[in-house]
């Protein structure tokens, strides 16, 4: 839907405050520093996007998949749903929601058990993926529900475009600040600010690292907030900053072992 | 498209880069304007309430109680145990015992209507509840009206107040309106008091241009679908075919609209249309309200619809509508049936004669067989036969209903 971001639900339920987030957070910030936290955050990212890229689902469609993910757990713990479950039950509601036709449930499934296999073995050791169909309609409810069937996302990908279109064409450009967009999926920022402002943040830092310095005009006739746009790009390049020192495959395990659990346990 | 080990930054400071492009500035009208968001509730709540209230996702939970038992809303002792809602804590919005399911109203495709009542804001509601899929899970149709109407606020179109979960069934909670434009013209029969079709017309114009501006179509106009309040307000309901049109040049398949108010562009196989395929509907519509019967009752099939249709407003050629001997069904029918001359609406339909030349304009300017020269909702609104409406009505906020207005009310039917 192309319709009017400022009258949206986007725009006017899931514009979240920076303090209520971290509010929101605190029952699973006693367990984990926020720092383990986002890197949970960025493994599952990691499980969405080779989901959907596994179900040949466009970008566009994983990207709300991915916000769907976040908007549930910023309302709640990770204690309530074991992310491993909503994640696929994030993809499977977006690929309704964005139109590109229902997967089959036994696809879904069969899916999540060879990419945890295949790909996230580092992870999940031998163990297998252990959920079924009835698990993710069951869960696909919950998840609607907490979205408060806020289904429509806006994605940076249409201002990108169009941001680029006025700059004057410019492939690698284009390349650069797609690539940074999806790479912001891994922060808080859809969260936080309106699409169009991460997509700037996302130019602006691929205009830094191209060394655009020609396109600076461009950026100081835009009528928009600077200060927000800063706060997009740190937040990015801080993802950045901790990819250079952090080995998932070494870590993740004793991550996902000290997450918040249900209690009691599900039984699978 | 993605890479993950991306480290553009090997040799600068963050600071350095967050402060290399802080030319711009400004506080023009991209400036977030920020709303409470929901989860404001949830600060009030104590923090082990809360605790409480979160429940753990248990597959094999017990299932629920069939009954649909009158809890207040003070009943805490049931609520705690229920699991977290969207609305935050254990506010009750978004619980199965804040409505009372009262008589059922009416069946589709997917969903059973039922009359309710909500304990929260002690109104009646409209609760339609989704079964599921077997294969889908949440139905695809419900998906998709539900995301659309979350986005849609308007006076007249049908408010989305709730979801509620429960077991087995997924339940939107609806505004409930007294009636719909299908019943309202079977108590009315032989037509409806001019002024108050005026004020229909309005209304539904008023709401198709609402969702055609955010490129959203409705896709199955009808008078089922035209709730009507007792006070004459009326609202856009059933958006599950409805869908978001994101790209304008789409094609969707054409099994869709029923066929008494499908346009004959549709008919003879066209499926690139677009927010024109609304307008015929409205036209059919329009002319039903002042003479009491359906404008165009097709009994059979495609071919008797068309015929119907031709009969009044002529068969297509290529000077009257170019490019309609492309559509594959044109040829086929005109074999077949054999082509009619075009008659003046007025002739065919008698009370629309009675009804004055601004409405016979209208309905010409809305049956216009070709697509593109049909008239869009912005412009039918500001056509002659709104001009005894008063001038304000115009320039109303989208949320803001024509009732409002000194002067604006309907007028008993006889």
């Amino acid at each position: 839907m192309a319709g009017n971001f400022w009258q949206s639900s986007h725009h006017q339920q899931w514009i979240l405050d920076k303090q209520d987030l971290i509010r929101d957070r605190q029952h699973d910030l006693a367990k984990l520093s926020e720092e383990e936290y986002q890197k949970i955050f960025n493994f599952f990212a990691s499980i969405i996007q080779v989901l959907g890229e596994q179900l040949k689902l466009r970008q566009q469609v994983i990207a709300t998949a991915t916000v769907y993910f976040k908007r549930f757990y910023a309302r709640n713990s990770l204690k309530c749903i074991d992310p491993l479950l909503l994640a696929p039950t994030c993809v499977f509601l977006a690929s309704k929601v964005e139109e590109f036709g229902v997967i089959s449930n036994s696809r879904l499934i069969t899916t999540c058990q060879t990419v945890i296999k295949n790909k996230f073995s580092y992870a999940y050791g031998q163990q297998e993926f252990p959920y079924r169909t009835n698990h993710i309609l069951e869960c696909e409810f919950y998840l609607l529900e907490n979205l408060d069937c806020c289904l429509i996302v806006y994605q940076p990908y249409r201002p990108l475009l169009l941001f680029v279109q006025d700059i004057g064409q410019d492939d690698q450009l284009l390349t650069y600040a797609w690539r940074i967009v999806n790479d912001s999926l891994r922060t808080d920022v859809s969260l936080l600010y309106p699409p169009y402002q991460i997509a700037i943040g996302a130019l602006h830092i691929a205009c830094v690292m191209l060394g655009k310095e020609n396109l600076k005009p461009w950026f100081a006739e835009l009528n928009v907030d600077m200060d927000k746009i800063q706060e997009i790009v740190r937040s990015i390049i801080n993802l950045y900053e901790m990819w250079k020192s952090y080995d998932e495959k070494k870590e993740i395990q004793s991550l996902l072992g000290k997450m918040p659990k249900p209690n009691p346990a599900p039984q699978r | 498209m993605y890479f993950k080990s991306f480290y553009p930054y090997e040799n600068n400071d963050v600071a350095v880069i967050c402060k290399e492009w802080s030319g711009g500035g400004g506080n023009g009208e991209y400036r977030v304007r920020r709303q409470l968001s929901v989860s404001s509730d949830s600060k009030l709540l104590d923090e082990g309430v809360r605790e409480d209230a979160r429940v753990v996702m248990r597959p094999k939970r017990p299932p629920r109680p069939k009954s649909e038992a009158f809890l207040g809303p003070h009943d805490h002792s049931n609520r705690r145990t229920k699991r977290f809602s969207a609305f935050g804590g254990d506010s009750p919005f978004g619980k199965s015992e804040a409505y009372i399911k009262l008589e059922q109203l009416g069946e589709g495709s997917y969903a059973t209507v039922y009359k309710g009542y909500s304990n929260l804001t002690q109104q009646v509601v409209a609760l339609k509840e989704i079964r599921l899929q077997e294969e889908e899970g949440a139905p695809f149709t419900a998906i998709r009206e539900a995301s659309l109407l979350k986005e849609l606020k308007h006076a007249n179109i049908v408010t989305l107040h709730d979801i509620v979960h429960t077991r087995e069934t997924l339940t939107f909670v609806f505004e409930f309106v007294d009636t719909d434009l299908s019943q309202y013209m079977e108590m009315h029969p032989g037509g409806l008091n001019r002024h108050n079709v005026r004020l229909f017309m309005f209304q539904l114009l008023r709401g198709l241009a609402y969702c055609h501006r955010r490129r959203v179509l409705h896709r199955d106009v009808k008078p089922q679908n035209l709730l009507i309040s007792s006070h004459g307000e009326l609202k856009l309901a059933d958006f599950g075919l409805a869908r978001a049109k994101s790209v304008p040049s789409h094609t969707y398949s054409h099994e869709v609209v029923t066929l008494w108010y499908r346009p004959p562009d549709v008919l003879l196989g066209s499926t690139e249309y677009s927010t024109s395929l609304d307008m015929w509907g409205v036209g059919c519509i329009f002319v039903e309200m002042l003479c009491g019967v359906p404008t165009f009752p097709g009994v059979r099939d495609t071919n008797d619809q068309l015929d119907k249709i031709f009969k009044v407003v002529g068969t297509p050629t290529e000077e009257s509508w170019g490019g309609v001997s492309r559509l594959p069904g044109l040829r086929a029918h005109v074999a077949r049936w054999g082509a009619c001359p075009a008659r003046p609406l007025a002739a065919a339909f008698p009370r629309l004669r009675d009804a004055g030349r601004d409405a016979q304009r209208l309905a010409a300017a809305l049956l216009q067989p070709d697509p593109a020269r049909r008239l869009p909702a912005p412009r039918a609104l500001a056509h002659d036969y709104f001009s005894p409406l008063p001038a304000r009505l115009a320039h109303l906020p989208d949320e803001v209903s024509i009732f409002t207005v000194e002067g604006v009310s309907l007028q008993p039917e006889d």
